[in-house]
């Protein structure tokens, strides 16, 4: 049952799918400049002869509409095309860096949720406290403060100054583990590569935190106040009265409430963790799909960004699909 | 059983104190009902919160006691209020829908009283300590389908995975009902456990818990704001006003010849199926600002038809008129 409706909402993602392509295509043309002319820069040593060789190459002497076309037919067949300047398949070039983003992604995701819930929780048991006020500002200043300023003060503490961390890259250039995963730290565990494994981590705590910032910050705050709203209702009074300990009335009663509108918010929150990673990725030389589509934003490399949107696009859709589902779980007055 | 001496609960506001309980004396014997009656805001939820040590922030317990089979409840450490609760006394609210937690199946509700009481003790820990969980498990869930058949929850082997929004009103007051009676308590607080039902439903509860004090010996305290219903359930009554007892007794007492002008307004307000179509009665005026109330003379005072000028000065307690009867007015002085 709840299968089928999980597969019925899988079905649902194809049109916006299709329509976020689209959209991502037209805006793409619209920026001004041309991959080609990027591309060759001033070195005016190319001929004409070339340059029309590679536009056609690419489809770009084709009319717009024709472009779309080949683009979307391409994409039904799970073809995402070559990247312009790399000459290498777009997809190929995202299984490259994707462990890298994806490691990231989860350290943060992860650090966002043992930051966050946590300081959500004991807030508002102790509301109005001097403990209570002085997170809420810390999270309040989470909130506002935008990732790149805090990585590069981050960086500025921990690597310039006080020179406890590395501020780049994912791990010792000297080291070099073999690829399993793709995932750093796990490789290297599986490796049985201690030193491996204290670098990678040490490389992955300042762009992880960087990024975990504002989602554990947002987790917080929402937490913290539907734990106030929970805590005032008769269920958590009455199971006081049952003689249930404070410490499960909390725990228990009050936490699995609070969690459903935090979970909302989670959901909503990747895609910020989505769109941070790019400058995340790119203040700490992290070579991950955001520093991607970055350098191929700025050279016009249309099949790349487009492959990569799309990418991005699928995660979030795919994450708020699982949101809903946790959903179920968690309220039991929700269904699919 | 319970009394409950010179009880004051006050909730510091911006405003001052709010005294919401203002010098409460109350006793009820075992096996007994007693019937908590009053307006809204006069103090009666406030009273059954403090038995059990629960009055919400800002609110607090600032005088008195309250023995519990001859203990100051009051002097308990956090741990031993907690074995008390649920346990030795139990409670029941007023709004079925809101008590049950909305993500628990009903039945592991109800198991969860037995649990943190330890109803079914663990056997002895061993290295198969988890089979025996597995065990103690399956007796606590026999157990509460036992429960549940008793409060009247029928298939309850189905009903015990249900969550509270599939069951109604009624049937959820049943399952509070249920984890009410889960540890056998000595004294159970019913705070108005009817209001929120209607009228078939709320006969069903009542006498459900009528059964319940009549085969277990629970004593009950129930508080209402319905007279009618007070007098038809409960053995003895006692009536509220702003925070104190304005009037006790035996139910026949206090509703066949109540002395208190207070209580005698409430009767009065009660409509009449017999009686033709006229207005019907209201105690004039509304429960004072407790907030503002000044701590000499009676609080009625303001409202009272039969008042006279030493009212405001007076500093009364209860004063015994009959056996077992009392009352707080100036005129039985």
């Amino acid at each position: 049952m709840r299968e089928a409706k999980v597969l019925k909402r899988v079905l649902y993602t194809i049109p916006i799918m299709l329509a976020i392509a689209i959209t991502v295509f037209i805006f793409m043309r619209f920026t001004p400049g041309d991959p080609v002319d990027i591309m060759m820069g001033k070195e005016s040593m190319v001929s004409q002869q070339d340059i029309e060789l590679l536009k056609r190459e690419f489809n770009l002497d084709k009319p717009i509409y024709t472009q779309l076309y080949i683009f979307l037919t391409n994409l039904l067949k799970g073809d995402l095309g070559k990247s312009i300047t790399k000459g290498v398949p777009v997809i190929q070039l995202i299984r490259e860096t994707l462990p890298a983003t994806i490691e990231l992604a989860l350290a943060a995701l992860m650090l966002g949720l043992l930051i966050g819930i946590p300081i959500g929780i004991i807030s508002a048991v102790k509301q109005n406290s001097w403990l209570d006020r002085s997170m809420m500002a810390i999270s309040f200043t989470g909130i506002s403060m935008p990732s790149f300023w805090l990585g590069l003060i981050l960086i500025l503490i921990f690597s310039a100054k006080l020179n406890l961390l590395p501020s780049q890259g994912r791990i010792n250039f000297l080291i070099s583990i073999p690829k399993v995963t793709g995932f750093y730290t796990i490789d290297s565990l599986l490796n049985g590569d201690w030193e491996a494994f204290v670098s990678s981590l040490r490389h992955l705590f300042l762009p992880a935190l960087t990024l975990s910032a504002p989602l554990a910050a947002v987790l917080a705050r929402v937490m913290r106040s539907s734990m106030l709203e929970v805590l005032r209702n008769d269920y958590v009074v009455f199971a006081r009265a049952k003689g249930v300990p404070e410490k499960l009335v909390i725990l228990k009663h009050a936490v699995r409430n609070a969690l459903i509108p935090t979970v909302t918010v989670l959901g909503m929150e990747v895609g910020a963790l989505l769109g941070g990673n790019m400058i995340v990725e790119n203040v700490f030389g992290w070579p991950g799909i955001g520093r991607l589509v970055v350098n191929a934003i700025f050279d016009r490399d249309y099949p790349l960004v487009q492959g990569v949107v799309m990418f991005y696009a699928f995660t979030f859709v795919m994450a708020n699909l699982l949101v809903d589902v946790l959903y179920t779980y968690l309220d039991p007055k929700i269904e699919l | 059983m319970l009394e409950i001496r010179n009880l004051k609960v006050i909730f510091e506001t911006d405003r001052g104190a709010v005294r919401a309980v203002n010098g409460l004396d109350l006793s009820l014997e075992k096996g007994k009902i007693l019937g908590l009656v009053g307006e809204s805001g006069s103090g009666k939820s406030m009273t059954l919160l403090s038995i059990l040590r629960l009055v919400p922030y800002p609110g607090k317990i600032v005088e008195g006691e309250i023995l519990f089979e001859g203990e100051d409840l009051l002097k308990k450490s956090p741990s031993e209020m907690r074995e008390i609760r649920g346990k030795d006394i139990a409670m029941i609210f007023q709004d079925p829908m809101t008590t049950l937690n909305p993500v628990f199946p009903v039945g592991e509700q109800i198991r969860e009283s037995l649990r943190v009481h330890n109803i079914i003790k663990p056997e002895r820990e061993g290295i198969l300590g988890f089979l025996r969980e597995k065990d103690r498990r399956k007796k606590e869930y026999e157990k509460v389908v036992e429960l549940m058949e008793k409060v009247g929850i029928s298939y309850p082997e189905k009903r015990y995975f249900s969550y509270p929004h599939q069951f109604s009103g009624g049937m959820q007051q049943r399952a509070i009902i249920a984890i009410a009676l889960s540890c056998n308590p000595k004294l159970l607080l019913a705070d108005e456990p009817t209001t929120a039902l209607d009228v078939t439903i709320q006969a069903q509860i009542l006498d459900l818990l009528r059964k319940i004090n009549e085969v277990n010996g629970t004593s009950i305290i129930f508080v209402t704001h319905d007279l009618a219903v007070a007098a038809e359930f409960c053995d003895e009554i006692a009536v509220m006003y702003a925070g104190q007892i304005v009037e006790k007794g035996p139910v026949d007492k206090v509703i066949g010849e109540p002395k208190h002008p207070y209580t005698k307004g409430l009767l009065k307000s009660i409509p009449k199926i017999t009686r033709k179509k006229e207005k019907l009665y209201a105690i004039p005026g509304n429960v004072p600002d407790l907030a503002s109330l000044s701590p000499k003379g009676c609080p009625f005072y303001e409202r009272c038809e039969e008042a006279v000028e030493e009212c405001k000065e007076v500093e009364l307690s209860l004063i015994e008129v009959s056996d077992g009867e009392f009352v707080r007015c100036i005129k039985y002085l």
